[in-house]
């Protein structure tokens, strides 16, 4: 079995993420193989840090190298139900995205947020939606987990934010646990919850609203 | 505003935050910033562990947030902790007592509501991952002060 180097044991999701897709026969832009990843991903489903189920030791054995795809989809599967976001992202890089569908894609993002690794479903909802532009779902996840961007902020009056501050550290104690909606640094309304308070305050534009 | 050595704006705006318990249950102090989503003025909790803008039910519910305009996430994990959920784009504003606001569009998740998780006595929380990682920020702990902006990634 490969030794893991100690540089990618340590490396955050960031950098794993830029890792793949890695074409079957081609080494990515660190010089690691499909192999090399092969043989992370049988070691972490053996003694990874979030060990696999014992039952699925078996699918250890086949990530010597005679894999095929179901057993590859399995992995994905297994890494997400148990959170190993490293095992998930070793399992990531043995697939050709190039020649997933995009079912496969939609798929391939919700096990990567099961598995917590969010910049990889980012990475996979934007690849797939560049190879299958037509299909809506993956055009919607491309678009709701695109990175933050800055738009332009809408003006808003001056001093009200620091009135309504105000009005907080100094009734913090008389109204902790309740919803207040305020302006300028007055209390226009209380409740229990954020639904009552829409009920009894039905527009709340330009109100700061917040729980105590 | 802050800048670097070489006279560079690192950040553009500050705003005062509060120190204090996020609910009445919780046990220790956390960040709390004044914050806008969309058209709502509010307050999150600064919570550098976490990924996304995590956005209350309760918050949702005065957002008027359609599941049907997000993105169903069954079991997203959150430090270590499946949570199932909704996933939306919407426009985060920092906001300003001193210099600009920070206007980002970010990925937002809307957990499910759910009796045993307490949402329901929580303000949104900023996680870093995802949301405050496309700015930078620093902060005054003595002063009470947040620094922040402009947008550096994206």
């Amino acid at each position: 079995m490969s030794t893991m180097p100690d540089a990618v044991v340590t490396s955050t999701e960031d950098a794993r993420a830029t890792y793949w897709p890695v074409a079957p026969d081609a080494t990515d832009s660190n010089g690691l193989s499909q192999a090399v990843y092969r043989s992370w991903l049988a070691q972490d489903l053996r003694t990874g840090p979030t060990r696999l189920p014992t039952a699925q030791l078996e699918l250890s054995v086949t990530f010597a190298g005679k894999e095929d795809e179901k057993d590859k989809w399995s992995a994905l599967e297994l890494a997400a139900e148990v959170g190993n976001e490293r095992s998930f992202l070793a399992g990531l890089a043995l697939f050709d995205w190039t020649a997933q569908s995009s079912r496969d894609f939609v798929y391939a993002v919700r096990l990567a947020l099961a598995a917590g690794a969010h910049k990889a479903a980012r990475r996979l909802a934007q690849e797939g939606h560049r190879l299958h532009p037509a299909q809506r779902e993956l055009a919607k996840m491309a678009a709701i987990l695109a990175p933050p961007r800055a738009v332009p902020a809408q003006s808003r009056p001056a001093g009200q934010m620091a009135a309504n501050q105000r009005w907080l550290r100094l009734h913090r104690t008389t109204h902790q646990g309740k919803w207040v909606a305020l302006r300028d640094g007055q209390l226009v309304a209380a409740a229990e919850s954020a639904r009552e308070l829409r009920a009894a305050v039905p527009d709340l534009d330009g109100l700061m609203v917040t729980i105590v | 505003m802050l800048r670097l050595a070489d006279g560079q704006v690192f950040t553009s705006g500050r705003c005062s935050y509060r120190f204090r318990p996020a609910s009445e249950a919780d046990l220790s102090h956390r960040i709390v910033l004044p914050i806008q989503v969309e058209q709502i003025e509010t307050e999150a909790v600064l919570d550098t562990g976490a990924m996304y803008l995590i956005c209350t039910p309760e918050l949702a519910s005065l957002l008027n947030l359609d599941p049907q305009d997000g993105m169903m996430a069954d079991r997203l994990r959150i430090r270590g902790h499946p949570i199932q959920g909704t996933l939306h784009r919407l426009t985060l504003t920092l906001l300003a007592s001193e210099g600009d606001d920070c206007a980002l569009e970010v990925t937002a998740f809307v957990p499910d509501p759910d009796p045993l998780s307490q949402w329901d006595s929580l303000p949104a929380f900023l996680g870093v991952q995802n949301c405050l990682d496309g700015i930078r920020f620093a902060v005054d702990p003595a002063q009470e002060q947040f620094y922040f902006g402009p947008v550096v990634w994206g």
